[in-house]
């Protein structure tokens, strides 16, 4: 129980696809890539490394959880 | 020995009761006076702010950048004073964390008029959300890997400073649902295993189960 919660609540931030995670985050991700404006350009590439980073580290708590 | 061997004179005893003064008074007295100020200012901000513009057409005064520049630290205020306890992030994630994102959103027709204020925000909420996950790479306490809420406010923020509102409400609601049931289970963890509470005895003790 504890685990399968978890892994679904893991996924959702880690925005895999199929989870309710994904279709808010790739959307966050995509407006601010094509949204062409004199200060978005590093916004792409911010949140593209936070989306890595915290997929990086909840992946590292599972593995270390279970 | 003659530096430490003569008596305390004149200009020093006073100084060090001003020191002891100053000391227990920055706790006792400085620090709850400056709470107490800093929310009733921020409250009158509030109100100053919407009864300027409660009617439907907002004017443009000159002043207005830096008015709007104080109520996004208004917002600002919010999650930092309601995040700072990682305790109760249950209750964070839901509701108290979006209250400053939801201000903004409410108040979004004044905050069209300054694009200034958007470029202030974003870099706000690329900032927020992206050393939010970093520092959460290198936190070793487990109930301190939560700050995945920090990311997800930066998030929001950063959606928010390019004015795609409707992404963001319906990022404020997967958020909370997850993140909800994630701080959870997590604390459900914490009641089974209340030994291991550090990153670096879960790697000892996986080792030594494998």
């Amino acid at each position: 129980m504890v685990y399968i919660s978890i892994i679904i609540g893991s996924c959702a931030l880690m925005a895999i696809p199929g989870v309710s995670g994904y279709y808010s985050k790739v959307v966050i991700i995509e407006v601010s890539n094509y949204t062409y404006d004199f200060n978005t350009y590093f916004k792409y590439y911010m949140s593209l490394g936070a989306a890595f980073c915290t997929s990086f580290y909840i992946t590292k708590l599972v593995l270390l959880f279970f | 020995m003659f530096v430490g061997s003569q008596h305390v004179e004149a200009p020093y005893t006073s100084i060090g009761v001003y020191i002891t003064i100053f000391y227990f008074g920055y706790f006792l007295i400085l620090i709850p006076v400056i709470g107490v100020l800093e929310n009733t200012i921020y409250d009158i901000y509030y109100l100053v702010f919407y009864i300027l513009y409660s009617d439907t057409h907002p004017f443009r005064p000159f002043y207005l950048y830096y008015l709007i520049i104080l109520y996004i630290l208004c917002c600002i205020k919010q999650i930092i004073q309601l995040l700072s306890t990682p305790v109760s992030s249950l209750l964070h994630a839901a509701t108290l964390v979006i209250a400053g994102i939801y201000l903004i959103i409410r108040s979004s027709y004044i905050f069209e008029f300054s694009t200034t204020c958007y470029i202030y925000i974003g870099f706000c909420g690329g900032n927020t959300c992206l050393i939010g996950s970093v520092v959460g790479m290198y936190q070793n306490d487990m109930k301190r890997t939560t700050y995945s809420t920090i990311s997800q406010m930066g998030y929001l923020y950063l959606i928010v400073s390019l004015s795609v509102y409707n992404v963001c409400i319906y990022h404020i609601i997967n958020q909370e649902f997850f993140q909800a049931l994630l701080f959870k289970f997590y604390g459900y963890l914490f009641i089974l295993i209340m030994i291991i509470r550090t990153l670096d005895s879960l790697y000892l003790w996986s080792i030594l189960v494998l």
